[in-house]
């Protein structure tokens, strides 16, 4: 009989935590993870390793943080609000806002983004805050300007709608003439191929059953602790394209690893570093946090035809995107990532640290997330049909 | 840079021919008013100045582009953005992933200023 999914076979969550506090737990990287793997065989390794450590470093558009400005006097209910001339959302309460990292800012355009506030605010930086209102009578004021840091907020809570993604499609471009996407800069006529996602040490990869992923598992998030509240907008999991939607607390995290960023005639987004542990509780968990880079594949998509349904060149292995050259039709073409590598593997060394010098301890989630989603087109029904209701 | 005279004639072809240089076309836009080429030439000192003089002597504004590209390395994370459009290697990944720049090779044609997310590259 198949185990459920989550059991814990090998090992439960409270004999980990209990070894990290006596010192005693084995804690690797998946890097290191799967040269274990490779060296003494999946079983031996999986008995041993309690917890496999990864990391992530990338552009990730859905993300963005929750503000509390608290209440100048005499109090304003905000409508509007502008930080370094960048729009949040204020759809909320009086002093509540939402800064989404790809907002544009209204005088410096796709140079500076609510990515940028985040780094700024998160680094200790001075942002101006701007708002506007209309009056009420339990909040008379109409406009409010000052310049202020993160301590002086009450709430900077980093709350990620869709992070992490799995596996992210690679890309290249068929036409004749460069183009600049969310990709990056793809040269014409096949002349690059760029690709995101850290392969083997991509988080979600590494539990591609989601048995040990869910509500309330604590992670590394921005270079402080957070934790998984959901699955991620676009969760298809069947497909290996988990996402997670992630919290944490932006006072406790740091300027090197949320980075604002802008991609070329894109707009501003959010560089973004994640880390999940994976406790080895089962078999399965042990073999997919033994996946290599060369087990984990993606598609090459064709970025130069603008439709949601773009063709696929070729299914390409991260191992071959890493190596530097990816083979499409009988030529070798130039491949390089868009997600720091250097700042994935970091990521995943200092969460195994953490752990060590029991900084860390795991959580055993409230709700595992769910292993199969839909993933659905919008659908553009007609005007006319429209009407008729 | 070609004036409306030059576009009707192939004057890289023909200086290639005369100086006998193998130029390499890293990026071309010419319509029927005006061109722009950028090239990397394989010349130093006397010969590449023979060369400059012999475009300008048939009207082609001639502008040396700084071969030095200087990297923020606060700025920039290794994301490897400007890796793969770089069109002669410039940019590659040392150990560890780590972004570097051989400089010899650079032919300052600007395409990692624009590709990079976190504008940790600038001309010198
Ligand atoms: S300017 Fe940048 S892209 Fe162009 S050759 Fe130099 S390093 Fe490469
Ligand atoms: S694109 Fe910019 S940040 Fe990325 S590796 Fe190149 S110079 Fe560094």
């Amino acid at each position: 009989m198949p185990e459920a999914r989550g059991s814990e076979t090998l090992r439960k969550y409270e004999e980990i935590n209990e070894r990290i506090s006596r010192g005693e737990a084995t804690v690797l990287t998946a890097d290191e993870f799967v040269s274990a793997v490779e060296s003494e065989g999946l079983e031996k390794a999986a008995r041993e390793v309690d917890v496999v450590t990864t990391g992530t470093f990338g552009a990730m558009c859905s993300s963005g943080a929750f503000l509390n400005f608290g209440h100048s006097e005499p109090p304003i209910k905000m409508w509007h609000c502008w930080l370094n001339d960048v729009p949040a959302y204020k759809g909320l309460a009086a002093v509540d806002a939402y800064l989404g990292a790809t907002a544009i800012s209204e005088s410096k355009g796709f140079e500076y983004g609510g990515g940028h506030v985040i780094e700024d605010l998160v680094s200790g930086r001075e942002v101006r805050l701007r708002a506007d209102s209309y009056g009420t009578d339990c909040y008379p004021r109409r406009y409010v300007e000052t310049d202020l840091t993160i301590e002086d907020l009450n709430q900077a809570v980093l709350l990620n709608p869709r992070n992490a993604y799995q596996r992210y499609n690679a890309a290249t471009n068929s036409t004749s003439r460069t183009i600049y996407t969310y990709m990056g800069t793809l040269l014409p006529n096949y002349g690059n191929v760029t690709f995101s996602g850290s392969g083997q040490l991509s988080p979600v990869h590494k539990d591609m059953g989601f048995e040990t992923i869910g509500i309330g598992t604590r992670i590394f998030l921005g270079g402080g602790a957070g934790y998984v509240i959901g699955e991620g907008t676009q969760h298809c999991p069947q497909q290996r394209f988990g996402t997670l939607m992630v919290k944490g607390d932006l006072k406790r995290m740091s300027g090197r690893y949320l980075r604002g960023a802008t991609f070329h005639r894109y707009g501003p987004t959010l560089y973004v570093g994640v880390g999940l542990p994976i406790p080895i509780i089962n078999e399965n968990v042990a073999r997919s946090a033994a996946l290599s880079d060369s087990e984990i594949f993606t598609d090459l998509i064709d970025y130069g035809v603008p439709s949601r349904e773009r063709p696929t060149v070729k299914r390409v292995s991260y191992a071959e995107l890493k190596s530097g050259k990816v083979v499409i039709g009988e030529e070798g073409v130039r491949s390089s990532p868009l997600s720091s590598l250097k700042m994935a593997k970091e990521v995943a060394e200092v969460l195994r640290d953490w752990i060590l010098e029991k900084r860390f301890f795991l959580a055993r989630p409230a709700e595992l997330l769910p292993a199969e989603r839909e993933f659905k087109p919008l659908p553009e029904k007609s005007m006319a049909a429209a009407c008729r209701r | 840079m070609y004036k409306p005279e030059h576009v009707k004639r192939p004057i890289l072809a023909e200086t290639v021919l005369k100086k006998k240089v193998l130029l390499n076309i890293l990026e071309a836009k010419v319509n029927s008013q005006k061109g722009e080429l950028i090239v990397s030439v394989p010349l130093e000192g006397e010969a590449l100045e023979d060369l400059v003089r012999s475009f300008e002597a048939e009207g082609v504004a001639v502008e040396r582009l700084p071969r030095i590209v200087e990297i923020d390395h606060e700025r920039c994370t290794s994301c490897g953005a400007c890796v793969s459009p770089c069109p002669v290697s410039a940019l590659y990944f040392g150990p560890g992933w780590s972004l570097m720049l051989d400089e010899k090779r650079c032919v300052g044609c600007r395409v990692c200023v624009d590709a990079c997310p976190f504008r940790a590259i600038k001309m010198a």
